[in-house]
Order: C-alpha cells, then sequence, then structure tokens
C-alpha cells in the first residue's frame, strides 16, 4: 500500500522535473525559477538534485547542479520556495513512511518549567506548613535560648574546654579570645 | 550547519500546536519561585523560630560566674 502511493507521486511529477533541469545554466533561464549566480566568497558546491523535488526516473539520475561558489543564503539552492517544502515529492514520501523528522522528534520542550515552578511551589507550602505551626502550635522557646543565656553558656563550655579536638573549644583561640578563623 | 538551519526556520513555521508549558510554563516557573523565595524568606528572618544553630563564630561569650 504504502509502495504504490510513491509510484503514483512519482508519476506525476517525473515529467516536470526533467524540464527543470534541462533549463540551468548561465544566467538562471527558465525552469521553476531562475538559479542565483549572485555570489559572495565561500567554497564551491552541488545542489543535489532532490532540492529541486527531481528523483531517479527512467531517465536515470538526475542531475546535479553545479555552483563555482556558494554563498551564505540558505536557500540559494533552488528548489521549491519554503512554504512549498512540505508539498514537494521528496517530503510527500518521507511523510508517509514517517510521521516526525529527526529534529522534530528530539526537539526540546519547556516541560521543565512547569515541573521546577510546581516543585518549588510545594516547597513554598511547606514552609508555610512551619509558619501555622510556629503560630499555633509552638510554645515559647525556653530561656536558655536567650542571647545572654547562650553566651555565658559558650563561655563555660570553652572554659571547662569541652571536646577540644575537634569540636568546639577547638575552634576557639584562646590567645587572641576569639573565634578561629 | 546548513541542515539545521533549513529544520530550524522550517519548524518555526510549523509550530501550529502550543503545549501547556509553552503557554504557561514561565509563568509557573516564576510563580514558583516567587512563592518559594517569599515564604522561606519569612521564615528564616522574620518567624522567630529556634534552629538551634552553633555558636562558631556566631556567640560572644560572657562571663558566667557569679
Amino acid at each position: 500500500m504504502l509502495a504504490s502511493r510513491v509510484f503514483s507521486l512519482v508519476g506525476r511529477r517525473s515529467i516536470s522535473t526533467s524540464l527543470c533541469l534541462r533549463a540551468h545554466g548561465h544566467g538562471g533561464s527558465g525552469g521553476r525559477r531562475g538559479i542565483k549566480h549572485s555570489l559572495e566568497g565561500g567554497s564551491t558546491g552541488i545542489c543535489p538534485g532532490w532540492a529541486v523535488g527531481a528523483v531517479p526516473s527512467q531517465e536515470g539520475p538526475p542531475e546535479l547542479l553545479f555552483f563555482p561558489q556558494l554563498s551564505l543564503d540558505p536557500w540559494q539552492c533552488p528548489g521549491p520556495e519554503l512554504g512549498e517544502w512540505e508539498a514537494s515529492l521528496p517530503w510527500q514520501v518521507y511523510r508517509i513512511k514517517f510521521n516526525e523528522t529527526y529534529a522534530e522528534m528530539n526537539k526540546g520542550t519547556n516541560e521543565w518549567k512547569t515541573i521546577l515552578g510546581g516543585v518549588l511551589f510545594f516547597l513554598g507550602l511547606t514552609g508555610i506548613i512551619l509558619i501555622w505551626q510556629k503560630h499555633f502550635m509552638y510554645a515559647p522557646a525556653p530561656h536558655t535560648f536567650s542571647d545572654e543565656w547562650l553566651s555565658a553558656q559558650t563561655k563555660r563550655m570553652l572554659d571547662m574546654r569541652v571536646n577540644p579536638v575537634q569540636g568546639i573549644t577547638a575552634q576557639w583561640d584562646f590567645d587572641k579570645n576569639e573565634w578561629k578563623k | 550547519a546548513r541542515g539545521i538551519q533549513h529544520t530550524a526556520v522550517r519548524q518555526a513555521h510549523r509550530k501550529h500546536e502550543l503545549t501547556f508549558h509553552d503557554k504557561y510554563g514561565t509563568m509557573v516557573l516564576l510563580g514558583g519561585a516567587a512563592m518559594f523565595t517569599s515564604v522561606w524568606g519569612y521564615v528564616f528572618t522574620t518567624l522567630k523560630i529556634e534552629w538551634g544553630v552553633s555558636p562558631v563564630g556566631r556567640v560572644t561569650p560572657s562571663e558566667w560566674r557569679e
């Protein structure tokens, strides 16, 4: 079924493509459109036959159009205009078999934005839970957490030489009377 | 490189199905980030929760003997 669809497409197009090919030459006369020879620097190149909608037919493989120099214009290759690409024979054949091109298939999405935004939102909800707890549930902090108590407590720990090897006393510089940098 | 250019131009013309992420993704991301920073900024600065942070580098020891 697929093969017969391909052959019907080829039959319709084979006449017009040979006319187009014979028209290439100097000055760009004839054919569906002229060949642009206005070029700025660059390397030489060829325009493959499928770019102008040519397919192998009974006459043999399509002729290659040769340019002495390529320009930076991506549409210099005289093929169908942008809108006509989707209707051209190679693309019709491709779309029969494949739903998407590799580029379409591999294309990235914006899904990460929704995901990250949702994650951050629910983390924010967690913070709201904390606020609720502090407001409605927690008792006041014990007096031993006040700044005066903490500083006195810290000095007492240092005087006792608590954890002198790797702990709190190890972080205190007794000569300069300050925390080690 | 020209093939990629071709494809990119072609794709730009065929984008007729916008997904939810295309339409609202940026808004969701920014809204979530705003919600997150505002809530946790409040929790860590204004709300007086005792986190039990280490005194090292923070507390200046003061005399405790009476």
